[in-house]
């Protein structure tokens, strides 16, 4: 009986590891199962693999150790008394400064990350905001400035505004201005790895920059209200011409007055059921 | 272990956890949905009452089981179509029927059904048949069950499917708020401010339309879409547009239904039990002044008496007139709401923007603080929404008093601040064409009137428009001198 | 859900499960994924179709006649009569005195607003409605005579009582220099909301499609004191009593007929005064109205609230 449990667990161990071998290509591993697409985000995903790496060695090494423990144990006849110790100070002084120097090791090496995701003396040269993006109960309201313009921090005449439709080109970093118009929000895109909490008071700079052109989903990550489930909105991630073009119609069609003929597709746009 | 999984027992006790677990979190306990009535429903005497909710029912159905009331403007969804004289060399086999649809082939799915709107086959039921199959060119219709019907009779494949689909977004979306009829009184809706609206008056405030018009589809889809800011109805965006385009519909389904329980009620509203008690402490208003001036041959009323007169006469009423009252009250609603789909009763501006100069929002500034448009009285002279109009008791429609609360009303009963002008905010889309048409026929239900097409010209609605655009971007450096508003020229004699 | 704990006496170890994710899945979500049915009826079911298919159903049938008053025996009559106030009456003062007008006090102030609510000169009751509650069958309804004007003067509703009838055009006019905003609030008809530019002497179209059973409110934003009331009714027998309390409808087809009485203050006075129409007389009738009867009447108004003109 006591081989068994030292199979089980060496066995446990060794599918854990089959699992997470096979994980990626059944869809469980990271958001939509697809790397990040953004640069940063695409650091953030090597950290999660250094620190799997680790994991990893450390997880299947004790595995082993407990394995053989069991069955050297199993293997001893029943009659043999049992061995007490009183602990072992080296061993103690070792798992205690492998696993800081492990951890240690970490809080350097991410810093880099850290601090190009957070503190702005870090942030990438050159870079605009291309929105600001207001959250409150319950949708996102996105403000931009006109084609050719800089976002002010006060709204201007000519600004675009959308609501739960976040556009952003790709190319270079770009950044929003997140504020919150009630409670704490949070944004939310799983597949830039960027998540930041939306602070009544607070305009926070967010920034990324994309690798590739798609519509990803945004979300509120932090309980806001009732309604927090209807915080669904999108990030559409355009080239660069796409992007402008896309401003002027958008602008076209914030300044329809009902009667010019703008650009296609400008007047009123609804279907009819 | 395994044994005492077999004990009824403790299966029982199971199953006893779980329900406390579920009462917990609040599963067992929730009710069928219900369309809650009105008060003025409520109110009316039970014979009168009975009479309107057995009507309600029979044209609207309950919301477990929705009743499509062909009169009402609505697409229920489903491919309508007609039969025809089959095309020329071909014969029908039993089973079926040469067909024209309005809109194209429809798409069919296993469990298809096909009801027939007209004609024999539709007479006195409602029961539908099966389809088997669609020829490829969408002309010959396969049923199950033998057909017999004749030309001309109209029919529709999977009725009711857009309904059911906007049934289902509602239910998930909007009810928190809304409530299952529509009447602005779901659970969230005493926390919020503004309140949320109460579609029963069939009262939409933000349309194209003309001033007596009511709210078209696109004014609906531009809500649902895009939210209204300042408020507490979000965006919804990422609805699919199928699902956007049914729960439009399901709305404007509700705001019918409501609006025919209102009407109802209020043609009834004489047997109505408050109706009846105020026309008895009239009675006896009178009774105790005579009796006070020694008058000995007043009558004392009597509830009782008040109380059968009314059930004798609504008796009469209701075998007599009701059912005409219920259809032209159903032929009222159902006008209106066909009108409002009309492209002539949206609003186009006759001119193009004018262009938004110096010397535009100037002359929109003048208008605005004229006698001629008098914005100011409730926008207030700088556009902060705080004019006069704001510090003033006003009548209550409908009764003698006034409304308890300083400040304007709404036909739902809330206090409205006028808009604040310089916040950006537009509740009804900030497109030039939008503000162009809340000047121009007002905003529906509110204090806000129309000035388009007899007040102000077209390009003077363009320059306040300009005007009150800028107001958000004005700072203190860019703001004109202030004037007084112009005041009346007559001197006071 | 609670469908499937009830049936749930003695779930099995499955079902439990299965009720346990459900439970969590659903959220509790009631009322979203519950079946629904959607039932056809048809526009004009067939009991209502032949009854459409008869003429009664013109248009605008919410108070369509379908009850007989009376056989209308030919030839028509008069109705005279005086609404007589019972009890004590003290002139009401006006909203407010000349010169003093709460809100653009150059051109309301022209005059004082009188209040109109309860009018009793000689014993008579001004400003009550009287119309016949039913239309007999059978009679040819005169088409409404040329449109009628609804003045607004010195911040003042012109008249104060307004019967119009359906189709009938009101011009509404404004001899202010100063704009009012026409707001109604009719229970059949579409609302009314429009401006009225100042001194507009040519006016605005304003037609009622269909009746009301009683009269209702017409307000002004901008100004709060403004009020009057308006009575669209199908047929020519209806009026308003003058300022000493008489009236009279001309041209009413003989026979017995029921006729409402409303007065602003009483609310509905008279359900159904009886009347009898001979040919070519006139009937008199006095309607007696005490003074509790309007128990709505609250003596002297509120004073109105002073602003300052630029707000």
């Amino acid at each position: 009986m006591g081989k068994f449990w030292a199979i089980f667990f060496v066995a446990s161990a060794i599918a854990m590891v089959a699992i997470s071998v096979v994980a990626p290509g059944y869809g469980w591993w990271f958001p939509y199962n697809s790397p990040a697409h953004t640069t940063l985000g695409q650091k953030i995903d090597d950290l999660f693999y250094l620190i799997l790496m680790i994991v990893t060695v450390t997880f299947v090494g004790t595995q082993i150790a407990l394995g053989y423990v069991l069955w050297r144990g199993a293997a001893e006849p029943k009659e043999t008394k049992a061995l007490f110790t009183h602990g072992s100070h080296t061993l103690e002084v070792i798992w205690t400064i492998v696993p800081s120097g492990i951890l240690l090791f970490i809080a350097l090496y991410q810093m880099d990350v850290w601090a190009q995701y957070r503190i702005k003396t870090f942030f990438p040269d050159k870079m605009e905001p291309v929105a600001e993006v207001t959250a409150r109960q319950f949708e996102w309201r996105i403000r931009y400035p006109a084609r050719g313009k800089k976002l002010m921090p006060t709204p201007q005449p000519d600004d675009i505004y959308t609501v739960n439709d976040i556009r952003v080109p790709t190319g270079h970093p770009v950044s929003i201005s997140l504020r919150s118009d009630d409670v704490q929000h949070s944004f939310f895109v799983p597949e830039f790895r960027v998540k930041q909490d939306a602070v009544p008071g607070l305009v926070i700079p967010v920034w990324w920059e994309m690798t590739d052109v798609g519509t990803f989903d945004l979300v509120c990550a932090e309980l806001c209200g009732w309604g927090h489930y209807k915080m669904k909105a999108q990030v559409v991630a355009m080239s660069e011409s796409d992007f402008e073009s896309w401003k002027s119609q958008a602008s076209a069609e914030q300044f329809y007055d009902g009667v010019a003929k703008g650009p296609a597709g400008v007047a009123q746009a609804t279907p009819v059921p | 272990m395994a044994s005492m999984m077999t004990l009824p027992q403790v299966r029982r006790f199971r199953a006893g956890l779980l329900a406390a677990a579920a009462v917990f979190v609040g599963c067992v306990e929730n009710p069928t949905a219900q369309f809650a009535w009105r008060e003025s429903t409520l109110d009316l005497i039970p014979e009168a009452r009975r009479a309107v909710q057995k009507s309600m029912v029979e044209n609207f159905g309950t919301p477990e089981d929705l009743v499509a009331w062909e009169r009402m403007p609505v697409n229920y969804g489903g491919a309508v179509g007609s039969v025809v004289a089959p095309a020329e060399g071909v014969t029908l086999n039993p089973g079926e029927a040469a067909v024209a649809f309005e809109a194209g082939k429809p798409k069919l799915t296993a469990d298809s059904t096909l009801l027939w709107m007209s004609g024999q086959s539709a007479a006195g039921k409602t029961a539908t048949v099966d389809v088997l199959g669609l020829s490829d060119d969408g002309t010959l219709l396969e049923l199950g069950g033998g057909v017999k019907a004749s030309e001309g009779d109209k029919f529709a494949i999977d009725f009711g499917r857009q309904l059911e689909v906007g049934r289902k977004v509602y239910m998930k979306n909007c009810l928190h708020c809304h409530g299952v009829a529509g009447d602005g009184a779901g659970p969230t809706a005493k926390y919020l401010n503004p309140k949320p609206r109460d579609y029963r008056l069939g009262v939409f405030k933000f349309t194209e339309t003309l001033a007596t018009e009511r709210v078209t589809r696109d004014d609906l889809w531009r809500v649902v879409k895009y939210g209204i800011p300042g408020t507490y109805m979000p965006s919804f965006l990422l609805l699919k547009d199928d699902e956007t385009h049914a729960v439009i519909e399901y709305v404007r389904w509700l705001a019918m239904r409501g609006e025919m329980e209102k009407r109802l009620t209020d043609e009834l509203v004489d047997y109505a039990t408050s109706s009846i008690k105020d026309e008895y402490q009239k009675s006896k208003n009178s009774y105790d002044s005579a009796v006070a001036s020694g008058d000995k041959s007043a009558k004392a009323p009597s509830m009782a008496s008040l109380m059968s007169e009314a059930k004798k006469e609504l008796a009469t009423y209701l075998k007599e007139d009701f059912a005409s009252t219920v259809d032209g009250t159903a032929d009222f609603i159902a006008e209106s709401w066909t009108r409002a789909q009309d492209p002539a009763s949206v609003i186009t501006p006759t001119v193009p923007r004018v262009a938004d100069t110096e010397a535009s929002r100037a002359n929109g500034r003048l208008l605005y603080l004229s006698d001629k448009a008098k914005c100011y009285t409730c926008h207030g002279a700088t556009g902060r929404g705080n004019g006069g109009a704001t510090e003033d008791f006003w009548p209550k429609p409908g009764s003698t008093e006034k409304y308890d609360e300083r400040g304007l009303h709404d036909v739902w009963g809330n206090v409205l601040p006028p808009r604040n002008l310089r916040l950006g905010q537009y509740r009804g889309g900030r497109r030039p064409v939008d503000v162009f048409r809340r000047i121009y026929a007002g905003i529906k239900g509110t204090p806000m009137p129309a000035f388009g097409g007899t007040v102000l010209k077209d390009e003077e609605i363009w320059d306040v428009v300009n005007y009150v655009m800028s107001l958000p971007y004005e700072t203190e450096s860019t703001a004109p001198a202030p004037v007084a508003p112009q005041v009346a020229v007559r001197p006071v004699q | 859900m609670h469908h499937l704990f009830r049936r749930m006496g003695r779930p099995t170890r499955r079902q439990s499960c299965i009720a346990c994710a459900l439970l969590v899945l659903s959220g509790c979500g009631g009322g979203v994924d519950v079946d629904v049915t959607v039932s056809f009826r048809p526009s004009r079911p067939a009991e209502v179709a032949v009854e459409a298919a008869t003429p009664a159903e013109e248009g605008a049938s919410a108070a369509a006649p379908s009850a007989v008053v009376a056989p209308v025996a030919g030839g028509f009559g008069t109705l005279k009569g005086k609404v007589v106030f019972q009890g004590d009456f003290a002139t009401l003062p006006p909203l407010y005195e000349k010169g003093s007008a709460p809100k653009d006090p150059a051109i309301c102030g022209l005059e004082a607003a009188p209040n109109e609510s309860v009018i009793v000169t000689n014993g008579g009751l001004a400003n009550v409605f009287i119309f016949m509650a039913k239309v007999p069958k059978g009679v040819e309804i005169p088409p409404p005579s040329a449109s009628i004007e609804f003045d607004q003067r010195t911040c003042v509703f012109r008249p104060h009582v307004l019967v119009v009838q359906t189709g009938q055009e009101v011009k509404i006019l404004n001899d202010d220099d100063v704009a009012h905003n026409t707001h109604t609030y009719p229970k059949r008809n579409s609302p009314f909301n429009q401006t009225v530019a100042p001194k507009d002497r040519s006016g605005i179209s304003l037609k009622y499609g269909r009746p009301e059973s009683l009269p209702f409110q017409v307000g002004c934003d901008i100004h709060s004191w403004m009020v009057a009331y308006h009575l669209p009714v199908d047929h020519p027998w209806a009026t308003v009593s003058s300022a000493d309390g008489t009236f009279e409808i001309a041209n009413v087809p003989s026979g017995k007929h029921e006729f409402k009485v409303w007065h602003e203050k009483g609310g509905e006075l008279n359900k159904a005064l009886s009347v009898v129409i001979t040919p070519n007389e006139t009937t008199t009738v006095e309607i007696p109205v005490s003074a509790s009867k309007l128990a709505r009447f609250e003596g002297p108004a509120s004073k109105l609230i002073q602003l300052s003109s630029t707000r």
